[in-house]
C-alpha cells in the first residue's frame, strides 16, 4: 500500500501538469473556465530588487501620501540592459520625525538607482541582477519623488535623468562614469510646484529634446484641511482641494540649458490638475503633439501649431471627457494602435466609481469613446487605475493592456479584515482580441494580478532582453516588484532602438511599421512617456506570432523622412540608425 | 443526581427548539457579519451595528425567528444601510436574502440589488435583476410608474456598458413609452450613435428639445457631428457645452430612499453639491444643506454653499446672511469674504467689496481667481499700480493666464509703463493671437509709446486691421496719433459716441487708454 500511497500526490501534479499544458494552448479559453497561468513570475527578491517605498504618512491624511511615485527602466551605464530608478517619497508633516512614520522607513528615505548587471549564457537563457548603486551614483534626490522623464539632453551619449518632486524638482546630468550632476539650476529646469509625469520631446524638430513637466495642484500644510467620505469618515481630499498649477514647457538650447517656454507656447494658459503625459503625433502632421491626463479636470490635447506654439483641441476632437461628457479622474495614460488601423488610441486609468476610458483615434486625431466597444468599462468598475500600458505580453502582435490599481479611497473590506493602509487592489490584465475587444485575464494571470497592493508607477520593458515584455511597479508604502515574462518569447518578436542624428542614445518619437510577409503591417510608436510617472523602455518590442521570416520596416521619422529597412530577421534586437536606409514616399507605406 | 435530569432535559428542548427555528430559514440565505465601522460617525455606527446585530442573532438563533416575509424586510432594511454607506458587498447579501425569503416583495429589493451590482463590476447580475424588477412589477404593483421608468432606463443604460446594443435600444424604447424624458433620449441617441449617426442625431435633438440646459446632449451632438464630418455643427455644440448648463438625471424616488438613510452631514452635503453644482437644482441643494446644518451647524462649508444656492437664486441678502455665517464661525474664510465682496459690488458698494476681497486674498494667497478678482477691483477703484502687483504675482505662478495677462497690460499702459506692457504684449500676442481686447491695447501700446524710437506702427497697423469694428473706431484714433497726424485722430474720435482723447487730439497730445469693456 504504501507506494501506492506516495505516488498518489505525483499523480494529481501530474494531471495538474498535464491539463495546464492543454489550456495554454487552447485558442481563446473563457477566464471563467481556466485555471491561474502563470503569465508573468514575480522575481523581486531573487533579482535583488529590494525597495519599499515610504510615503511618509503620520496619519494626518495629506494628499501627497496617496499619490505614489513612479519607476523608472533605463540603461544608464550603456551596457545594453535596463537599468531601475525608484522615487521614494519623504516624510511628510511639520515638526515631525521619522518615528512619528506609522510605518517608519528603514534609512533615510531617498531615491535608489540600481544597476542591472543582465547575464546572459551561450543558451540564451539571461539572469538579472541589480545591484544598488545609488550612493556611488552621487544621485541625492531626497524631495518627495514623483515622476521622472529620461533622455541624452545634451547629447553626449548618457541617459540623463528629470526628477519630478512635490517641491523642488531635479536634473541629473549622467556625467558616463557611472556617476550624475545636480545641473538643474544651470540648465534653467528649476520647478518647485507639484509636479507629476515629465516627458522629454522634440517639439520643434530641432534634434534636441525639450521637457514637458504636467504640475498638479497647490498643496500646504497651512491650508490643509480634512476632508470627510460621504459616509462621514475622514478620508483624503481631492484634486478640488487645491489650485490647480500650470504645465511647463522648457525648450532646449542645443548648450546644456533650457528656455521657459511655458506661457509663449500657450501651455500655461490652461492650468489643470495634471497627473499623466503622453507625446504623440496624434493628428499625422510629423509634429509632436501633447497629450495631459487630468484629475477631475478636462483631459488636454496640445496641438503642435509647428511654430513654437500649441492651442488646446480635446474637446473638439472628443477626447477631453468620457462619452457623456464627464471630465474623469484621469491618472494613467497611453497611447498606441490597438485596432491596426495606424493611429493612436489613448487609454487612461480612473477612480473607482468611473470606467478606464479608451478613446479611439478616428484616423484624422479625432477621436470616440469606445470604452464599451472593447469591453474594458464594466471590468474597470471598482477599480482605482494608475500605471497603465498598452503591450503585447503574448507577443501575438495585438496590443493587451495592463492597469496598475490602488484605491484612494478606504476599502471597507480591507478596513474589515483589520488592514491598517485599506487601499489595496488586485491589478489587471486583458487581452486584445484581434483589435476589436479584450478579454478579462486578471482572474487567471496568476502572480501578476493576485497580491491586493496600493499600485501606483509601474515601467514596461524588457528587462531580461529575452523578447518579451516584463513589468516593474512601485507600490504605495509597500515593496516595488519586477514580474518577468514567462510567455511572451513563446512567439516570435522583433526589437529594436532607434537612433537618429549623431545621437548614440535611444531615439523616441517616430512611427513604425513592420512588415510582414503574409501582408499584415503592424503600426508601433516607441516611447518612454505614458503609464504614471513612470518611464518605459524606449525599444519597441513587437509580437510577430507565428512569422519567422524577415520583416521590412519602414520608420516615419518625426521630421517628415521616411525609409525603408529590408530583411531583418526575427528574435533579435536591432539598432535602427536614420539616413541608413532606403528612402521611401510617406504615402507609398500608408497604402 | 435526579434534579439535574429535568434540568438537561430543558437545556436540551431549548436547544433544540432554537435549532429548529433557525433551521427554519432556507438554507440558501446568506449570514451577514457585522462590518468595520470605526471609520463612521457615531450615528451611523449606531444605526449599522443595530441592524445587523440582529439579523446575526436570529441567524445563530440568539433572537426567536420572525416570519419570513418579516425576515425579509428585516434583510431589505440592513441592506439599504449598507447599500447607503457603500458596504455594497454586504448589502448584496441582504438584499438578495430579502429576494429568497419573500420572493413576492422583491420589486425594490431587485431593483436596489441592480443597482449595488452596477456599483460592483457586475454589469450582467444587474441586467438580471433590473430585468427580474421589471417582471415583478408587471406581476404586482403598476403603481409606480417612476419606478418602472428608471427600472427602464438603468436597463438599458447597462446593456449599453455591455456594448449589448439591441438589448439597450429596447429597454430605452420602453422607457420612452412610459414617458418622454430627455435622459431616455439622449440614451437611446447614444446607442445609435454606434452606427447610425443620422438617426442618434435625431434622438439628441429631440432630448435637447425637451431639456434645452442639457449640455451633456450638446457634447453628444458636438460627437455625432465630428463623426459626420460637419466640422461647423461640431463646434458650435463644443460652444454651447463649453458654456455650462446642467447635466441630465433621472428622478429616481427609490434609491432616494437609499440616500436618505445615510443622512449625515457629509452625505448631504454631497447631494446638496450635486444639486447645487452638477444639477442645477438650487432648492434641492438648499434643502440638504439646511438638513446639513441641523447635524453640522459648525460647518462653514455648509453656510458657504448654502449661501451660493441662494446666491444663484438671486436671494442676495439671504446669501450675505450665509456668508456671514460663516465668518461668524471663521472669520477669514477666503471664499465666504470673497462671495460678499461680490454682493457688494451687486449692491454698488465699491469700497466693501475691496475691504472684504483684499482679506479673502490675505487668506488664500494662492488662489489666482480670487487675486484676479481684487485686481479687478483695484482697477475699477483707480488703483492700477497696486493692481499691478498681484496681476504679476498670478503671473509668476501662471504665465498664461489670459485675464490676468490682458489686465496688467491694461493697468502697465495705464500707468504709462510701455516696456512692461510691450513684453507682456508679445507674450499674450503670440498666445491668444486674435484676442480683440489684447490687439486694441496693442495698437494703443505700439503706436503711442512716448519714446518714439520704440513705436512699432507697422505691427499696430497690423493689429488694427484685424479689430472688430468699434474697436477700430477707437484704436484708429491712436494709430492716427502715433503717426503724429492729429487733425485725421480728432477726426476718428469725432465719429465715435463717447470721445475719450478729442481735446487731447485737439492739443497734439497722446491719446488716454480706455479699458475695452468701456468701449
Amino acid at each position: 500500500m504504501k507506494p501506492i500511497v506516495y505516488l498518489l500526490p505525483l499523480l494529481i501534479l501530474l494531471g495538474c501538469t498535464s491539463e495546464e499544458a492543454v489550456i495554454v494552448e487552447n485558442d481563446k479559453p473563457t477566464p471563467e473556465t481556466r485555471p491561474s497561468l502563470e503569465l508573468f513570475t514575480d522575481v523581486t527578491s531573487e533579482v535583488d530588487l529590494d525597495f519599499t517605498h515610504y510615503n511618509g504618512m503620520t496619519g494626518q491624511l495629506y494628499l501627497p501620501e496617496l499619490m505614489g511615485s513612479g519607476t523608472v527602466l533605463f540603461d544608464f551605464d550603456n551596457d545594453g540592459d535596463l537599468d531601475v530608478y525608484l522615487l521614494q517619497g519623504s516624510l511628510l508633516g511639520e515638526e515631525t520625525s521619522l518615528k512619528d512614520s506609522i510605518y517608519p522607513p528603514a534609512d533615510t528615505p531617498r531615491d535608489q538607482l540600481f544597476r542591472n548587471d543582465l547575464v546572459t549564457d551561450p543558451s540564451g537563457q539571461s539572469r538579472i541582477t541589480f545591484v544598488n548603486v545609488t550612493d556611488e551614483s552621487g544621485i541625492d534626490a531626497t524631495g518627495y519623488g514623483m515622476g521622472a522623464a529620461v533622455t541624452d539632453f545634451n547629447h553626449d551619449g548618457w541617459q540623463d535623468i528629470y526628477i519630478t518632486n512635490w517641491g523642488d524638482n531635479q536634473l541629473w546630468q549622467n556625467k558616463g562614469d557611472g556617476t550624475f550632476v545636480d545641473v538643474t539650476s544651470q540648465a534653467g529646469v528649476s520647478s518647485s510646484q507639484w509636479g507629476t509625469s515629465a516627458v522629454f520631446a522634440d517639439i520643434n524638430q530641432d534634434g534636441w529634446d525639450d521637457l514637458y513637466i504636467t504640475n498638479y495642484i497647490t498643496f500646504g500644510y497651512d491650508t490643509h484641511r480634512p476632508c470627510y467620505l460621504t459616509n462621514g469618515a475622514l478620508g483624503y481630499c481631492g484634486p478640488k482641494s487645491g489650485v490647480a498649477e500650470p504645465d511647463r514647457l522648457f525648450l532646449n538650447q542645443q548648450d546644456g540649458t533650457f528656455k521657459d517656454i511655458s506661457a509663449v507656447s500657450g501651455i500655461a494658459q490652461k492650468p489643470e490638475a495634471g497627473l499623466g503625459v503622453l507625446v504623440r503625433d496624434f493628428n499625422g502632421d510629423n509634429w509632436i503633439d501633447i497629450y495631459v491626463a487630468n484629475d477631475a479636470g478636462h483631459n488636454q490635447l496640445w496641438i503642435n501649431q509647428q511654430d513654437g506654439t500649441f492651442t488646446e483641441e480635446a474637446l473638439i476632437r472628443g477626447c477631453a471627457c468620457n462619452i457623456d461628457g464627464f471630465a474623469e479622474g484621469s491618472m494613467g495614460v497611453d497611447a498606441a494602435d490597438i485596432d491596426g488601423d495606424g493611429d493612436e488610441d489613448l487609454v487612461m486609468g480612473h477612480w473607482a466609481e468611473e470606467t478606464n476610458t479608451v478613446y479611439l483615434n478616428l484616423g484624422d486625431g479625432f477621436f470616440e469613446d469606445a470604452t464599451d466597444q472593447f469591453r474594458l468599462g464594466v471590468p474597470s468598475i471598482g477599480y482605482t487605475a494608475f500605471g497603465t500600458a498598452w503591450f503585447d505580453y503574448d507577443n501575438d502582435g495585438w496590443l493587451d493592456l495592463f492597469m496598475a490599481n490602488g484605491a484612494t479611497n478606504f476599502v471597507e473590506s480591507r478596513q474589515r479584515a483589520g488592514d491598517p493602509y485599506p487601499l489595496q487592489e488586485r491589478n489587471q490584465l486583458f487581452r486584445n482580441l484581434n483589435g476589436k475587444s479584450y478579454e478579462d485575464l486578471t482572474a487567471v494571470a496568476g502572480q501578476l494580478c493576485e497580491p491586493l497592493e496600493v499600485t501606483r508607477g509601474a515601467s514596461f520593458g524588457d528587462i531580461d532582453n529575452d523578447g518579451d515584455t516584463d513589468i516593474i511597479i512601485s507600490n504605495n508604502s509597500g515593496p516595488a516588484r519586477l514580474y518577468t515574462n514567462n510567455v511572451g518569447n513563446d512567439q516570435h518578436w522583433l526589437g529594436v532602438q532607434l537612433q537618429a542624428g549623431d545621437v548614440a542614445t535611444p531615439r523616441v518619437q517616430c512611427r513604425l511599421e513592420f512588415h510582414l510577409s503574409n501582408g499584415v503591417i503592424l503600426h508601433r510608436t516607441p516611447r518612454t512617456d505614458g503609464s504614471y510617472l513612470s518611464v518605459n523602455d524606449p525599444r519597441i518590442l513587437v509580437g510577430l506570432g507565428s512569422h519567422n521570416t524577415d520583416v521590412q520596416v519602414t520608420v516615419h521619422w518625426n521630421n517628415g523622412n521616411t525609409e525603408r529597412f529590408e530583411g531583418i530577421a526575427a528574435d533579435q534586437y536591432v539598432t535602427i540608425s536614420q539616413g541608413q536606409g532606403t528612402a521611401a514616399k510617406a504615402r507609398e507605406t500608408a497604402e | 443526581m435526579k434534579p439535574v435530569y429535568p434540568l438537561l432535559l430543558t437545556a436540551i428542548i431549548l436547544l433544540a427548539g432554537c435549532n429548529d427555528k433557525a433551521a427554519k430559514i432556507p438554507a440558501a440565505v446568506r449570514p451577514v457579519s457585522l462590518p468595520e465601522l470605526s471609520k463612521l460617525d457615531s450615528e451611523a455606527q449606531g444605526k449599522l451595528k443595530f441592524a445587523c446585530t440582529s439579523l446575526m442573532q436570529i441567524q445563530s438563533g440568539e433572537q426567536s425567528l420572525p416570519t419570513l416575509s418579516e425576515l425579509a424586510n428585516q434583510y431589505e432594511h440592513a441592506g439599504r444601510l449598507l447599500h447607503a454607506y457603500d458596504m455594497l458587498d454586504q448589502a448584496a447579501v441582504c438584499y438578495n436574502n430579502a429576494i429568497l425569503l419573500d420572493p413576492q416583495q422583491s420589486l425594490s429589493r431587485h431593483y436596489l440589488l441592480a443597482h449595488v451590482h452596477r456599483k460592483t463590476n457586475n454589469a450582467e447580475a444587474a441586467v438580471t435583476h433590473f430585468n427580474e424588477a421589471a417582471q415583478v412589477y408587471a406581476k404586482l404593483d403598476r403603481k409606480q410608474p417612476e419606478l418602472l421608468k428608471a427600472i427602464y432606463y438603468y436597463l438599458g443604460d447597462t446593456h449599453l456598458a455591455l456594448h449589448q446594443l439591441e438589448q439597450a435600444e429596447a429597454a430605452f424604447t420602453k422607457a420612452l413609452e412610459l414617458k418622454e424624458t430627455a435622459i431616455a433620449r439622449w440614451g437611446l441617441g447614444k446607442v445609435l450613435l454606434i452606427a447610425d449617426t443620422p438617426s442618434a442625431i435625431t434622438q439628441f435633438q429631440a432630448a435637447m428639445q425637451l431639456n434645452p440646459a442639457a449640455r451633456n446632449v450638446h457634447y453628444s451632438l458636438m460627437m455625432a457631428y465630428n463623426k459626420l464630418g460637419n466640422r461647423r455643427r461640431a463646434k458650435f455644440h463644443q460652444q454651447e457645452f463649453d458654456q455650462g448648463g446642467f447635466e441630465l438625471y433621472l428622478a429616481d424616488p427609490l434609491l432616494d430612499t437609499v440616500e436618505d438613510l445615510k443622512d449625515t452631514s457629509a452625505a448631504l452635503r454631497a447631494r446638496g453639491d450635486s444639486a447645487l453644482f452638477t444639477y442645477g437644482d438650487f432648492p434641492t441643494a438648499v434643502k440638504h444643506y439646511t438638513a446639513a446644518l441641523e447635524k453640522a451647524p459648525q460647518d462653514t462649508s455648509l453656510h458657504l454653499n448654502l449661501g451660493l444656492a441662494k446666491l444663484r437664486m438671486n436671494h442676495l441678502t439671504e446669501a450675505a446672511g450665509h456668508f456671514e455665517d460663516t465668518l461668524d464661525i471663521e472669520p477669514e474664510n477666503s471664499r465666504a469674504l470673497t462671495n460678499l465682496g461680490l454682493i457688494a459690488v451687486a449692491q454698488n458698494d465699491l469700497p466693501r467689496a475691496l475691504s472684504l476681497v483684499e482679506r479673502a486674498v490675505l487668506a488664500e494667497p494662492n488662489n489666482h481667481g480670487m487675486r484676479q478678482q481684487y485686481a479687478q477691483l483695484l482697477v475699477a477703484n483707480e488703483q492700477a499700480e497696486k493692481a499691478i502687483e498681484h496681476l504679476q504675482a498670478i503671473i509668476q505662478r501662471s504665465p498664461a493666464n489670459q485675464e490676468a495677462l490682458t489686465l496688467l497690460i491694461f493697468c502697465l499702459l495705464s500707468n504709462e509703463d510701455f516696456s512692461a506692457a510691450d513684453m507682456h504684449l508679445d507674450t499674450a500676442l503670440a498666445i491668444f493671437d486674435n484676442d480683440q481686447e489684447l490687439m486694441f491695447y496693442g495698437v494703443f501700446s505700439y503706436a503711442t509709446n512716448p519714446n518714439t524710437k520704440i513705436r512699432n506702427l507697422t505691427r499696430a497697423k497690423s493689429l488694427l486691421d484685424k479689430l472688430n469694428k468699434l474697436p477700430q473706431d477707437y484704436a484708429e484714433g491712436f494709430l492716427h496719433a502715433g503717426q503724429a497726424m492729429f487733425d485725421a485722430a480728432v477726426k476718428s474720435e469725432m465719429k465715435l459716441e463717447q470721445m475719450p482723447n478729442l481735446e487731447r487730439y485737439q492739443n497734439k497730445m497722446l491719446p488716454v487708454l480706455l479699458h475695452y469693456s468701456r468701449l
